[in-house]
């Protein structure tokens, strides 16, 4: 079995109940086709940087699971037929997959849930997919970091051959 | 910018340029990690090219992709959204 991760976007005008409908088909799909669903992510509502199908807001979801190559192409054919779901993706993140070490992984993120009983409404910083959703919030502490962590190198590496700058340009 | 170069060439200051993410090992490229793409694309939404980055072509190369990913899930614009909208 392969490690896959995919991504989904529910048109976004659609009601709660009928957003929930199409998150569970797809979880459960994978399920049915063999596959062990390890973590389910809702990042809720956003506003799409282009307009799909005359919306401008989607609901995305994301899944990670393990399954065959048979268990996406099932998935994915279902995506396409579904006029709820405007957009996919579907990534491979590894090859093999120890399933004994799945299931353990599957309850610890289960025993996380619990512990954060919202976790859409304000996630933790320390949660890095949560940060990951809200990446409004990130934007400040990933700018600060940028020029820093140009510097150092720029220290390091070129003695001899450059001037050591300040940071990495942009023109 | 505050540089003071040590050596001149042909007089322009040749400033050192890094790849970001060879630099910062916890930096990861991911369609997921917008705000972290979005300072690799101009405000046209293009890819910033790696003559004006300084990123290594590994990384580039796995920036490019992960822009592009981005923008088919509509987390990232292929074109700057219509100042009306």
């Amino acid at each position: 079995m392969r490690r896959y991760e995919t991504v989904w976007v529910v048109h976004g005008d659609l009601p709660d109940e009928e957003v929930k409908v199409a998150i569970d088909k797809y979880a459960k799909i994978i399920e049915a086709q063999g596959g062990i669903l390890i973590g389910l992510e809702e990042w809720g509502r956003r506003k799409l940087a282009y307009k799909i199908k005359g919306t401008a807001r989607g609901f995305y979801v994301l899944a990670e699971f393990a399954g065959l190559p048979a268990t996406v192409k099932e998935l994915e054919r279902n995506y396409r037929i579904d006029d709820r779901v405007i957009r996919y993706l579907t990534l491979m993140k590894g090859e093999k997959v120890d399933v004994a070490a799945l299931q353990a992984e599957k309850e610890a993120r289960a025993k996380a849930a619990e512990a954060r009983p919202e976790p859409e409404a304000r996630p933790e910083p320390e949660a890095p997919a949560a940060v990951e959703a809200q990446v409004e919030e990130k934007a400040p502490p990933a700018r600060k970091k940028a020029p820093k962590a140009a510097e150092t190198p720029a220290e390091a590496t070129p003695p001899a051959e450059s001037p050591a700058p300040g940071k990495v340009e942009e023109e | 910018m505050p540089v003071v170069p040590r050596r001149k060439r042909k007089q322009f200051f040749v400033r050192r340029k890094v790849c970001r993410f060879c630099v910062d090992s916890n930096l990861l490229i991911e369609y997921k990690d917008v705000n972290t793409l979005r300072q690799f694309v101009t405000e046209r939404g293009k890819i910033i090219p790696r003559r004006i980055s300084g990123n290594c072509a590994r990384h580039q190369r796995h920036l490019t992709r992960a822009i592009k990913q981005a923008r088919l899930l509509a987390l990232m614009p292929y074109i700057p959204p219509l100042p009306t909208s």
